[in-house]
């Protein structure tokens, strides 16, 4: 990724954070999409692995979600999954754009369900239809962010 | 794998301070420095759009108070016109009591009747009964204060009533006193008629004047006036007495023309 990249890369993850804190105040509830995981998702699908991890780790920091729960989890847990994600980005020779969403969407999908098991919430089904909705939102919302940064990693052959 | 392992544990070892510093009133250390770097933003932006919607709401309350008002300045004016149609209902109905009180000593029939019209230069009333309700010309017409006129004219649903205060309509009128002094009345404006009476009998200012019931139409008793003024016509060997009027138009729209 190029330093513009980057760049683009770290502010939409912090405009991220804001939406996500600003939609968690309009009272959305469990439906308040986990944006700041869907450009972190979204950012690692176009960053080598440790750069990916470390953005993961960075948006774990940033995401609302760590005030409750144990933080150490959620933190390892964003880690691997944007980690994972930029391996497997490493192991296709071209990943299209929409395998990129899906891969996004199931990164939220596993990230919340990361954050209901570790705060205790077993009732994963009863939470279901909020925490699909909230990736749904959250995926479509990441769709422009994706095509950004996908853009910007253009020069670099090797990832596209 | 290595460099995942090394993020996995600089992960295990934020995560812990962040736990241990945790407070039962506090956050922890990364999350206050989350909140310090995103939430300030957050809250502004969130304040905007309160504001916004508080005043798309003050905007949308703003048009239904409008209409509201409208709609209680309509309630307002109709219930003014219910209550001038209610005081117009009394006023009817006291009309009605005073002429039940003043027909109670007339043993005919009577017609109750409105006044539609009225024409001051002609001295004439139009009331809302005719043919059809047995009104025929001629038929005295009272009201609670007295005798108002007589019909001059009928038409199938309406008729018009010559008024006592017409020069054209003569009354045989008597004044009331030990001894009655009797004559014709006759319109001079709307505010007095004459009466020319013969005989010495005493006459003053204040004497109320009644029908004289010397007719087989107009029953005697019913109220004309009280006299306001006696003008001795020495030559003549009579008295000229001006009356004031006890009919007086606008008192009440109810009438009675009795058969």
């Amino acid at each position: 990724m190029t330093p513009v990249g980057y760049v683009l890369a770290v502010l939409c993850l912090l405009i991220s954070a804001v939406m996500e804190r600003l939609l968690g105040g309009l009272l959305l509830g469990a439906w308040t999409p986990d944006l700041v995981v869907a450009v972190a998702m979204a950012a690692a699908l176009c960053l080598r692995p440790v750069p990916a991890g470390v953005f993961g780790l960075a948006a774990g920091l940033l995401s609302p979600a760590l005030a409750d729960g144990p933080a150490s989890l959620l933190l390892v847990g964003m880690t691997v999954l944007a980690w994972s994600a930029a391996r497997l980005r490493r192991s296709q020779v071209e990943l299209n754009p929409v395998t990129g969403w899906v891969v996004i969407a199931l990164g939220m999908l596993a990230f919340r369900l990361i954050v209901l098991v570790s705060a205790g919430n077993f009732q994963v089904l009863t939470a279901l239809l909020p925490s699909v909705g909230a990736v749904l939102f959250g995926a479509a919302a990441s769709i422009p962010v994706y095509a950004l940064l996908r853009r910007s990693v253009a020069e670099e052959g090797n990832l596209i | 794998m290595i460099g995942l392992a090394v993020l996995a544990a600089a992960a295990i070892l934020l995560g812990s301070w962040e736990t241990s510093g945790r407070r039962a009133d506090r956050a922890g250390p990364l999350t206050l420095a989350a909140q310090t770097l995103v939430q300030a933003p957050a809250d502004s932006m969130l304040g905007g759009l309160r504001s916004i919607r508080l005043s798309l709401d003050g905007w949308r309350d703003g048009r239904s108070l409008a209409e509201r008002v409208q709609r209680l300045e309509q309630e307002n004016m109709s219930l003014r016109l219910y209550g001038q149609e209610l005081e117009n209902l009394r006023s009817d109905l006291a009309a009605r009591e005073g002429l039940e009180k003043a027909l109670g000593t007339v043993a005919r029939s009577s017609v109750p009747a409105v006044i539609t019209g009225f024409r001051p230069i002609e001295s004439t009333l139009t009331l809302n009964v005719g043919e059809q309700d047995g009104v025929k010309p001629g038929d005295p017409v009272v009201t609670r204060d007295g005798l108002a006129g007589v019909i001059d004219w009928v038409g199938p649903r309406t008729s018009q009533v010559i008024l006592i205060t017409s020069p054209e309509l003569q009354v045989g009128a008597k004044v009331v006193r030990d001894a009655a002094s009797f004559g014709l009345t006759r319109g001079l404006r709307l505010d007095t008629l004459l009466l020319e009476i013969t005989g010495t009998a005493p006459v003053d200012v204040g004497d109320s004047v009644l029908t004289s019931g010397l007719s087989d139409r107009i029953p005697g008793g019913l109220p004309i006036g009280e006299v306001t003024r006696v003008v001795e016509q020495a030559n003549m060997g009579t008295r000229l007495v001006t009356i004031f009027p006890a009919f007086r138009i606008g008192r009440s729209r109810v009438v009675a023309v009795i058969r």
